[in-house]
């Protein structure tokens, strides 16, 4: 029979219909205060009502098993394994299979086992072995002096690096003279005359003198003043 | 510290592998590597079966395991200067394993063979090889046990290998969820919910042979 009440949209759906079909829920309306259902025997969980579904039931059962579970959910697991009747199944069918597996005859390594491994380590620490001497001898090739050798030539490249700092030490701290800072500037272009003899001795005798003075003004300014103070002046 | 305690063993009168047996591992490991080669014997003794059960169970065969683990024992040897002594050995040499067992089955996924539990189901009655009495146990109990003991080995190799490893290190080992989180190198929310579906398909699977 399937519940009117899984039709409210209000509750948690916690299982298909075939599932309800198939797991009559178990109730005891008067000593269950808030998980009376309306359908009569029926027992509706809700999360109004601080009933566990069917879905938190299952998402908890690892840790029921584990026994890992606070004392309230504990309670909250076992009080809604107690009524749902698929799930005290899953319950059981799971703790049952745990307790076959869990009780699996535990098999002993072979007579042969040890004395193999034995013989195994024992080859490993002959390798060990050589590869730790090999190794010292590449070292030992590698360095042509001995140790007692690189620990002077260390000894002498200190005394030596002392000697230097303790020199530069000893010599006599100049002081720094300290210049005030220079501030350089583009002097301002001074404007040529018009009349500057030289103008004046570069006319053309028969040209009047005004359209010249004419044509000047409309020329740049600088490109008249840097070729008359300039190139011009020089050649 | 290890070894003082050693020394103090033996002035004791107390042997040095008693001594060694009342040590917990990281102790051991530093009395290794201090020069005492008996510890590694401890260290085998302590955990051989262990993880030849482990390999077992997730590969399914029992030569081949024993193989492993003495590679794993190997490895322990050679690496164990290398081993982060904060951490857990057990853990370790878990991981190992647990490395060793991929390692087998992802090349006998390459190179399937035929096993021999497989066809040993199809023998006729004359190709069957003899099987002596076994006087100790009454024939229906060792029946039963044989057959259980079957039954859940087949079940635990149906499931998929990454499920597999996480139910035998928890339901045969009784490893913690953050030692298989270790282990199997994966966070913590993945091996709750492959526990989570390995134990309900063990369950389902061994369901009708049980009842």
């Amino acid at each position: 029979m399937i519940p009117s009440a899984l039709h409210d949209s209000s509750r948690t759906p916690c299982r298909d219909t075939d599932e309800w079909a198939d797991s009559p829920l178990l109730s005891s309306p008067g000593t269950d205060p808030g998980t009376t259902g309306t359908e009569g025997s029926e027992i509706v969980f809700t999360q109004h009502n601080g009933l566990m579904n069917c879905r938190e039931f299952r998402r908890k059962h690892d840790a029921y098993i584990d026994d890992t579970l606070s004392g309230v959910e504990l309670e909250r697991v076992a009080r809604h394994r107690s009524l749902c009747v698929t799930c005290a199944r899953l319950d059981t069918r799971v703790r049952r299979s745990l307790l076959i597996a869990r009780n699996l005859p535990i098999i002993q390594p072979s007579p042969a086992f040890h004395e193999r491994l034995q013989t195994r380590l024992a080859a490993e620490r002959i390798s060990i072995q050589v590869a730790r001497t090999s190794r010292e001898q590449l070292v030992d090739r590698r360095r042509p002096f001995g140790v007692g050798a690189y620990a002077a030539i260390a000894a002498g490249v200190l005394a030596v690096a002392g000697l230097a700092s303790a020199a530069s030490l000893a010599e006599p701290r100049r002081d720094v003279i300290r210049l005030s800072p220079v501030v350089t500037s583009r002097p301002e272009p001074v404007p040529a005359l018009m009349t500057t003899p030289a103008m004046v001795a570069s006319m053309p005798v028969a040209v009047p003198l005004w359209p010249a003075v004419f044509v000047a003004q409309q020329a740049p300014y600088h490109f008249a003043s840097d070729a008359m103070n300039g190139d011009y002046l020089a050649h | 510290m290890a070894d003082i305690a050693m020394k103090r063993a033996a002035q004791h009168g107390q042997s040095i592998r008693e001594h060694l047996r009342e040590m917990d591992d990281a102790d051991i490991v530093t009395s290794f590597l201090g020069g005492e080669e008996r510890a590694f014997q401890e260290l085998v003794e302590r955990y051989q079966t262990r993880l030849l059960n482990f390999i077992y169970r997730t590969i399914g065969d029992r030569e081949k395991a024993e193989d492993l683990v003495q590679e794993v024992f190997i490895r322990v040897y050679r690496h164990l200067h290398r081993f982060d002594r904060s951490k857990k050995f057990s853990t370790w040499a878990y991981t190992i394993a647990s490395n060793l067992a991929k390692n087998e089955l992802r090349n006998r996924s390459r190179n399937p063979l035929v096993l021999f539990q497989t066809i040993k189901g199809n023998w006729d009655d004359d190709d069957r090889p003899l099987q002596f009495e076994d006087t100790t146990t009454r024939p229906d109990d060792l029946y039963r046990k044989r057959h259980l003991r079957e039954l859940v080995a087949e079940t635990v190799a149906k499931l998929p290998e990454h499920h597999r490893q996480v139910f035998v290190l928890r339901e045969l080992e009784g490893k913690s969820y953050e030692e298989i989180a270790e282990i199997t190198d994966c966070n913590l929310g993945t091996v709750k919910s492959r526990l989570n579906r390995a134990r309900n398909a063990f369950a389902e699977i061994i369901e009708p042979w049980v009842d």
